[in-house]
């Protein structure tokens, strides 16, 4: 009598995909909130007071619980995935080429490289704007903080690459938990496709268009 | 189109199981380009054998894409580069007059390298042994217009059922993943009343067995439908997904 | 010796239910006591080791592939028949069974045949049963196609893919039982000696094609069902590692080899490109129900297919055969696409091919209709030849296909060694001196499903059978023969490759036993395959060793085989004075070119049997008596 184990393959990927989208609506709540930077009225009003509520929430604590947890998940499980699948394949071929016209830089093949250099784009991120560990001036707004961070060259370059790679992780990463959850038939993928590449191509520039704005254009 | 030309062949040779392999390179000239690619080896190992050199060891049966025991990785692709095609029916035409064509065989743990270009894919039939038929006995069945199935549903089975179990979805998966395989065995079986008591059973246990032989796992690059020589769709793969969550929450999972 | 059919007693239609009663029964706690030994696991021995299984025995199961799956019933396209009558359009077991014995031009067992057409219903239950996805209609039920010289449709299909789905269907089960741990499989094993002890099979050699050990398994029955010997033409539309070596070592230890003479020649296969061509590819039979075949009606008309007007081709099916016209079965087919031929006026760059053009069809149906029939077979085309079917006739020309000769066997499928049991192709029983299109798989299934499980279970429960293990000396020296052999082979590095001797003995057995025969050339094929023989024993180069995985060294144990066959299928074409099926000797034929058969003298099952290589081996006739179906001549007109 043959197979018979628990956590298998398929639902450990089911994890990896549910804590994929909701680290998206995540990606897509801290974007709305980044955005009001651009609301320049009454010295970032809308960010500060936004940043404000943010931190005064009582549950905060809780949802940066969880947003650990799903972070440490998505992340654990899928190393221990790639390390398992490095495993299945212990001698390489010597030439490769896809069938679907795809470098091998291609977002699917290089998701956990993506994934990792996002991971320390957000790294320096809490270093700076949770723990406050390279930039601490005291008395300055939000709005003030995050613009003494992105002015700085070496970071705006930072924060730049790390939003970029995001999106490119999400190009593949969305539609991909969809069918790792085993949802959808064939029109519906297609439009799950096209909803990840178009958020995938706002989160990156969304996100990367702050340290430009701040760089370039900002007096 | 010139009617032949002349190649040159990289060949991975590995004496047995295990044994450290390498890449022999062997010129070979005036191949007739309607001659298959597995002729073409024919023609070399005619060569190799006049010089009183040994062979290159490859599997290929029927020679007409239905039995699935040739698979060859050709410059980088599962079966060569056209689709649909398995290497037996890949033809010479395709290549060009000087062209170096690298050969070498199915690359997966759970897919061991025999001699040459053979490997042993015999985790396949592991795997469909753990669930992937129906329990009835000679004898036992009802008659075969009792249970009507509607065309499509008949066609969408037969389509999953296509799959001749070569392992190009392995060999050309970046993770070595064989869920293209076992999701078109699950999904043949889903999509017909007759499969419906083991639904459940048959999910979990292959997925299992095919996770104990050592398959990577499939992180959705859809590769492996791109080198299906029969065409079997990736929404197979998702499909079996939905399979897989309703057995766990609804089902046994064990027998 | 005798030969005996057992072919029960009474009423056609009751002799099965009555001999299944009268077989002897296995207790089911006993059961689990014997072990079988399956060889093959196609159709026949898939199938037979799944119910086996399922029954309780002990099922050993040896095939030469990697995995089961691969067996070459896959590569059956058209369909499989069974007396249903889903149509309503008059089909019967009555008429399936008269079709098969006049389709087989009366040179088969009645009583099988009968029984096979009764079966045939339990198959197509059993594989819908099993989750094969026949072809369906909008309402749900069961489709059907006519197919073959039949004028019911009959025919179950699966696509293209019929025999695909139908061996999955039998691997399935018989994984099942793998599971439930009552078969064992045993892949890369090539079956090379059936040992006999105290005059039953009781055990089988083997050599493991990985490691070149030689194994030894011991049982209470052996099951042959190890396919047809059509590579012995080279040529066939068989896939290359078939071979006629496990029933001709059986012949070795006193099986008798039935009709060899009877091989298919099928009518529809992609021609010959060139020197390297290493089979040939069969197009479905299926294609002739909407393709019109002809050719120009001048030779050495040089014109391409479209530049030649309507009034200048000549559709020879349809003149010569008015009624059935292009669906004429494969033998007439064939002989008639050979004669324009010979006449000269064959088309494509050798000459030897005749149209098969689908612009009527498509002009009638449409394309889209015309695709989604043959959709895969005109890509499959496409692929090989790297021409467009739905823009030029297709090409085709007869090649073998399909072996009705084979191991003779008795009603209950057992050979003359007792405890042998022959299924599908590797048998002779059913299909007489020509089989009709999706019958093969029908017979395959029949026989695993549906026979041997009755009549193994007689042999095991009426004889007494000592227990054997592999330590008895039979085995040590079945064992010792199959290593010299290897070691003879390995030891005569001679020049030529196996290839080479094996395309010389295809080229010599196409030209003198090939679609047409006569006594000059068949006495002279006898003395050239003798020298080529010779030739291979002196000459042969097998590069390797005999520990390994040595693919050289398997083709050469496998032509061995055949260059001692064909010899015997020369013998028997010769002796067989007469026309029939697939069988055509130029000497006997009408005026109007059709075959004549001499009922009067050949009226007979030929079963040979051997006396040692290069030796004459010796005839034992089988009479055949019609009860049912009268001999009359076959006429398609």
């Amino acid at each position: 009598m043959k197979g018979n184990s628990a956590l298998s393959s398929v639902a450990q990927k089911l994890v990896i995909g549910i804590s994929g989208l909701l680290l998206c609506g995540f990606v897509a709540a801290h974007l709305a909130g980044n955005l009001l930077l651009y609301i320049t009225d009454g010295n970032y009003k809308a960010f500060n007071e936004y940043a404000k509520n943010l931190h005064d929430f009582a549950l905060l604590p809780v949802i940066e619980i969880g947003l650990l947890v799903l972070f440490l998940v998505h992340i654990v499980l899928t190393l221990w995935m790639q390390l398992q699948s490095s495993k299945a394949r212990p001698e390489g071929y010597a030439v490769r080429k896809s069938k679907q016209g795809r470098g091998a830089v291609a977002a699917q093949n290089i998701m956990h490289l993506s994934g990792l250099v996002v991971l320390a784009f957000i790294l320096l991120h809490l270093a700076d704007l949770r723990f406050g560990l390279r930039f601490n001036e005291d008395g300055l707004s939000p709005a003030q903080t995050v613009l003494q961070v992105l002015r700085d060259p070496v970071s705006a370059m930072f924060y730049t690459i790390g939003p970029l790679l995001l999106g490119y992780h999400l190009f593949h990463g969305f539609q991909s938990s969809f069918q790792s959850l085993g949802l959808g038939g064939e029109r519906f993928m297609r439009i799950v496709k096209i909803v990840g590449a178009v958020f995938a191509v706002v989160v990156a520039v969304g996100f990367a268009s702050l340290p430009v704005w701040v760089t370039l254009l900002r007096k | 189109m010139s009617e032949s030309i002349n190649v040159t062949l990289k060949v991975w040779r590995q004496s047995g199981p295990g044994e450290p392999g390498r890449f022999e390179t062997y010129p070979l000239e005036n191949v007739s380009t309607h001659a298959s690619f597995l002729e073409m080896l024919d023609i070399l190992n005619q060569k190799l054998t006049n010089t009183g050199k040994e062979p290159v060891a490859f599997d290929s049966d029927c020679r007409e894409g239905i039995c699935g025991s040739c698979g060859l990785m050709v410059d980088g692709q599962a079966h060569g580069p056209d689709t649909e095609t398995a290497t037996c029916q890949l033809h010479m035409r395709r290549f060009s007059d000087g062209d170096t064509i690298t050969i070498e065989p199915w690359r997966a743990r759970p897919f061991p390298v025999l001699k040459d270009l053979v490997v042993d894919r015999s985790a396949f039939d592991r795997i469909v042994e753990a669930g992937g038929y129906n329990s009835i006995n000679a004898g036992n069945a009802p008659d075969a217009n009792a249970i009507l199935i509607p065309k499509d549903r008949a066609e969408a089975a037969m389509d999953a059922a296509a799959c001749i179990g070569c392992g190009a979805c392995v060999a050309a998966c970046k993770n070595a993943s064989a869920m293209l395989f076992v999701s078109a065995k699950v999904m043949h079986f889903a999509r017909l009343p007759q499969g419906d008591p083991e639904r459940t059973t048959r999910v979990s246990r292959m997925v299992a067995q095919m996770d104990e032989e050592g398959f990577g796992s499939c992180t959705n690059t859809t590769e492996c439908e791109a080198a299906c020589p029969k065409g079997i769709s990736f929404s197979n793969i998702v499909e079996l997904r939905r399979e897989f969550v309703r057995a766990q929450v609804t089902g046994r999972t064990s027998r | 010796m005798t030969l005996e059919s057992k072919i029960p007693s009474g009423p056609m239609d009751k002799k099965w239910s009555k001999h299944k009663f009268d077989l002897k029964l296995v207790a089911p706690a006993n059961k689990r006591k014997h072990t079988i030994l399956v060889v093959g696991t196609g159709l026949a021995g898939a199938s037979a080791a799944a119910t086996l299984g399922e029954l309780g025995y002990n099922v050993k199961a040896f095939f030469f592939h990697d995995s089961p799956r691969r067996a070459h019933s896959i590569a059956a396209q058209g369909g499989i028949n069974a007396a249903k009558n889903y149509q309503n359009d008059g089909d019967s077991v009555h008429r399936l069974f008269y079709d098969t014995v006049k389709g087989g031009d009366f040179r088969a067992r009645e009583a099988n045949v009968h029984r096979l057409a009764e079966v045939s219903v339990n198959i197509i239950d059993q594989c819908v049963a099993q989750g094969v996805p026949f072809a369906r209609e909008y309402g749900g039920e069961l489709a059907n196609r006519s197919f073959g010289g039949a004028q019911v449709s009959r025919t179950f299909y699966a696509r293209g893919q019929t025999g695909q789905q139908l061996l999955l269907g039998a691997y399935s089960s018989m994984m099942r039982q793998v599971d439930n741990g009552k078969v064992q499989l045993f892949p890369r094993r090539e079956m090379l000696d059936v040992v006999v002890i105290d005059g039953v099979a009781r055990g089988v050699v083997c050599r493991n094609l990985v490691t070149g050990e030689f194994e030894s398994y011991a049982g209470d029955a052996v099951l042959l069902c190890t396919g047809g010997y059509g590579n012995v033409f080279y040529l066939s539309t068989n896939a290359k590692n078939c071979n006629v070596t496990a029933a001709w070592r059986a012949v070795k230890r006193g099986a008798f080899f039935a009709n060899p003479c009877f091989t298919q020649i099928h009518p529809t296969c992609i021609p010959q490109s060139g020197e390297y061509q290493s089979k040939l590819t069969l197009m479905s039979e299926s294609l002739r129900n909407d393709g019109r075949v002809w050719v120009p009606l001048r030779k050495g008309d040089t014109r391409s297919a479209r530049e030649i007007p309507e009034s200048e081709r000549d559709y020879f099916l349809e003149r010569r055969y008015p009624s059935f016209g292009n669906l004429v079965p494969r033998d007439v087919a064939s002989r008639a696409s050979k004669a324009v031929c010979d006449e000269g006026r064959g088309v494509g760059p050798t000459g030897l091919a005749v149209y098969l053009d689908f612009a009527d069809a498509i002009g009638r149906d449409g394309e889209t209709t015309i695709r989604q029939k043959y959709g895969n077979l005109f890509q499959m085309y496409a692929k090989i030849t790297d021409d467009n079917p739905y823009e030029v006739p297709m090409r085709i020309y007869p090649a073998v296909h399909y072996t009705m000769g084979g191991l003779w066997v008795d009603y209950n499928l057992e050979s003359t060694v007792p405890g042998l049991f022959v299924l599908g192709e590797a048998n002779f029983s059913d299909h007489g001196a020509n089989r009709l299109g999706a019958s093969a798989l029908m017979q395959g299934l029949a026989d695993g499903y549906f026979i041997v499980p009755y009549t193994v279970g007689s042999h095991i429960a009426g004889r007494k059978l000592d227990k054997v293990t592999t330590d008895h000396p039979a085995f040590a020296d079945a064992e010792r023969s199959c290593r010299e052999m290897t070691t003879r082979l390995l030891g005569v590095q001679g020049t030529r490759s196996v290839d080479s001797f094996h395309r010389e003995l295809g080229m010599t057995l196409w030209n003198n036993c090939g679609m047409a025969r006569n006594d000059e050339g068949l006495r002279s094929a006898r003395g050239k395959i003798r020298e080529l023989r010779d030739a291979f024993w002196k000459d042969v180069r097998v590069t390797g060793k005999g520990q390994e995985l040595n693919q050289t060294l398997e083709h050469a144990g496998r032509l061995a085989d055949f260059l001692e066959f064909a010899e015997l299928l020369v013998v028997d074409a010769a002796e067989r004075k007469e026309s029939c099926g697939g069988h055509f000797r130029e000497e006997y034929q009408t005026e109007e070119g059709e075959a004549m058969r001499d009922d009067k003298n050949f009226q007979y099952v030929a079963a040979w049997e051997f006396k040692g290589v290069g030796e004459d081996p010796a005839l034992h006739k089988e009479p055949l008596e019609f009860e049912e179906v009268h001999p009359s001549q076959r006429s398609y007109k």
